[in-house]
């Protein structure tokens, strides 16, 4: 008697163990294809948010070139050619003297025509990693002659994906620029700290800060740097800094 | 399966498994004990189903997995030695076994990898856990009952193992499909 009560409760006890099973297959099916469905939706806006990063840094890019044709390259063209056009050919001194200072303007303009084509920042993303990149357009900012910037890396550079830096580096461009435009700063300090697990890029700058109360709904640059951050993986943060300006922090994890 | 190493534990299992039911088929007809064989198995048997499964879970819960074996493991050796005197079928501890790898499957279950498949049926581990849960599922009734049984009624048991027989059968089926969904696609065809 005592057998058979317990084969019945093992009976019992296998159905539920049966239907609980079956529960979960299912649950296991719909779970998937909800989560396919938003991994889809993360990969989609991972190739939006990609192709607008290319988009605004290849426009960036077009900007700082003609920046440099028109405030570098055109004006030393010019100086070239008065000085060639006012050549005294009878005054053989003076002459030389112009000519070998247009030789040296020319000599200039190819070197800044080279750097501008060094410059072109996908292409160094792509070919030396996102710390070179960050250099050059460190070294435009200090072109400018607006504020003074620093760049330092700490630890040893870990190699982030093509995709994942160039948003990286879209982010910090458009850190930059704000910086440049309305933080009225006159230091900025990029920092960049590789360890095993994350990487942690910094940049602090002494303006006149940010304001959240005025800027929360009109801070687009602020959100679509937010968004970008979330897209890879990575943590967006930005506060005040304690004596004067902004801090921002940007944590990727490397895995 | 080449480039698919992660399946190798499986493999393990499967060979180790044919071999152990030919001998106990084999010493059956003979009529020698078979079912000591079922006490070493079943650790063997939960171990290589854990490094199968760890593959696929987080580094956190894979730590819990490797405890689990060691636990398992003494366990076992403990019911065989004291309760079953490695004599009769171990049915506590296939059942012990059984829940444990139930709980593992549901969990990969729940949390398959989206970014490499298409499909929930493209997915190889899919099916090898549904396999799992099924014959689990299947002998989990049947082992409880079996023990039972077998006291009061042999050849009555020896018929319970029909349930085991498709569980086993729908086991082996959903393993043949997930290794056929593992096996490498072209993705492209090459014309002369």
């Amino acid at each position: 008697m005592g057998n058979s009560t317990e084969i019945v409760y093992t009976v019992i006890l296998a159905t539920i163990f049966f239907v609980v099973l079956i529960a979960v297959v299912i649950i296991a099916v719909w779970r998937y294809h909800n989560r396919k469905r938003a991994h889809e939706k993360t990969l989609m806006e991972f190739d939006h948010t990609l192709l607008q990063s290319r988009l605004e840094i290849q426009e960036e890019t077009f900007k700082s070139i003609s920046r440099e044709l028109h405030d570098n390259i055109g004006q030393i063209l010019t100086l070239a050619k008065l000085h060639l056009n006012t050549l005294a050919l009878e005054n053989t001194e003076q002459s030389r003297e112009r000519l070998n200072g247009a030789i040296d303007m020319i000599t200039q303009t190819i070197q800044s025509l080279r750097d501008v084509s060094r410059n072109l920042h996908a292409d160094i993303i792509s070919r030396n990693g996102l710390v070179p990149a960050l250099e050059t357009e460190i070294r435009i900012i200090e072109k400018l002659g607006i504020l003074h910037p620093v760049f330092r890396v700490f630890g040893q550079p870990v190699h982030l994906d093509d995709n994942k830096s160039l948003i990286i580096f879209r982010i910090v461009q458009e850190a930059l620029q704000n910086i440049v435009k309305h933080a009225k700063a006159t230091i900025l300090e990029v920092n960049i700290h590789y360890s095993f697990e994350q990487v942690r890029l910094t940049i602090s700058d002494n303006g006149t800060g940010f304001n959240w109360e005025e800027n929360k709904d009109k801070g687009s640059g602020l959100r679509n740097m937010t968004d970008r951050a979330r897209i890879i993986g990575a943590h967006f943060d930005m506060q005040p800094a304690a004596a004067a300006g902004t801090i921002i922090t940007l944590t990727i994890p490397t895995s | 399966m080449k480039g698919q190493r992660r399946f190798l534990p499986l493999s393990i299992v499967l060979t180790i498994q044919v071999a152990m039911e030919f001998t106990a088929a084999w010493l059956f007809v003979r009529k020698m004990e078979h079912e000591w064989m079922y006490h070493i198995y079943a650790p063997i048997d939960y171990a290589l189903f854990c490094i199968y499964f760890m593959q696929l879970v987080s580094p956190k819960y894979r730590r819990w997995i490797v405890v689990s074996t060691i636990i398992f493991a003494l366990a076992s050796a403990s019911i065989s030695y004291w309760y079953y005197h490695f004599e009769s079928f171990p049915g506590a501890n296939i059942n012990t076994e059984g829940v444990l790898i139930c709980i593992i499957c549901t969990y990969v279950l729940l949390n398959l990898d989206v970014r490499r498949y298409d499909a929930i049926y493209k997915n190889p581990d899919f099916w090898i856990s549904l396999g799992v849960i099924i014959f689990f599922g299947g002998t989990f009734f049947t082992n409880g009952v079996y023990t039972y049984l077998n006291e009061i009624d042999k050849v009555q048991a020896k018929k319970l193992f029909s349930i085991v027989n498709t569980a086993n059968l729908i086991q082996y089926t959903c393993y043949i499909i997930g290794f056929l969904w593992a096996i490498p696609r072209r993705s492209s065809i090459q014309l002369s």
